[in-house]
């Protein structure tokens, strides 16, 4: 089975870093580590994923942030994680 | 007979005057204002890049632009329609504070800078300050504020 899948960003909140309207390659078999950009379920919202760069893992709790101020804050689980962007 | 024409103080006198719009106005303006600030250029060679960050700025200058007339707008009418001869006794630079108000609100719309922002933000809220006390309703200077300095937090 193939472990990468495509993103396709909308939205600015990782501005400049990932540009909205472009795709991206994401991988299942990576584990997600501090620094890395994840793509997750919206915890607030389980039909829509997000993706925002992981910063802080605390027990099953990853946090994970966009790259502009007015980005929201999200706290997601492991398994809400579905994979890591490849850049 | 003679007749005497007169009048109104207002095309139609409502009599409903609220500093809050201009405030919200004023607070997009310093929203729009930080966001342009913060965006930082993509990489000049990535066209995709390039058309999605000068579509970014050019959403956000017509919301600021709209947004700074607005308050404007508001202001004037605060200016024109509520504020009367009698209120200069007690507030001697009220013309000189809705003049540099409704000034910095133009400035904004020239330019995209924190400072002028500010500025605007400032202004409107020394003009919000004079209007419940000259309404004799102080006191709901604070629940202005509590709504108005809070909007996105």
């Amino acid at each position: 089975m193939d472990d990468r899948f495509e993103v396709l960003v909308t939205g600015e909140s990782m501005w400049p870093v990932l540009i909205p309207g472009k795709r991206y390659i994401a991988r299942r078999d990576q584990e997600p580590a501090v620094g890395d950009i994840v793509v997750a379920i919206n915890p607030n919202d389980a039909a829509n994923t997000i993706v925002k760069r992981l910063t802080v893992i605390n027990g099953d709790k990853y946090q994970l942030v966009g790259t502009v101020s007015w980005s929201s804050t999200f706290a997601v689980t492991r398994q809400q994680i579905l994979g890591v962007l490849t850049l | 007979m003679k007749s005497l024409v007169v009048s109104a103080h207002c095309d139609i006198p409502c009599g409903i005057y609220e500093p809050v719009v201009a405030k919200i106005a004023a607070r997009t303006v310093a929203r729009m204002t930080d966001q342009m600030l913060e965006l930082e250029l993509p990489d000049m060679t990535d066209k995709h890049a390039v058309d999605h960050y000068v579509s970014s700025v050019a959403r956000r200058t017509a919301v600021k632009e709209q947004h700074a007339e607005t308050c404007k707008r508001e202001l004037e009418t605060l200016w024109s329609d509520f504020f009367k001869p009698e209120h200069l006794e007690k507030f001697p630079d009220l013309h000189d504070k809705f003049w540099k108000a409704i000034k910095a609100a133009g400035t904004c719309k020239q330019e995209t800078a924190k400072d002028h922002a500010d500025e605007l933000l400032t202004a409107v809220d020394e003009i919000a300050k004079m209007f419940y006390e000259a309404k004799g309703v102080p006191e709901r200077f604070a629940a202005y504020q509590e709504i108005t300095d809070n909007l996105y937090k």
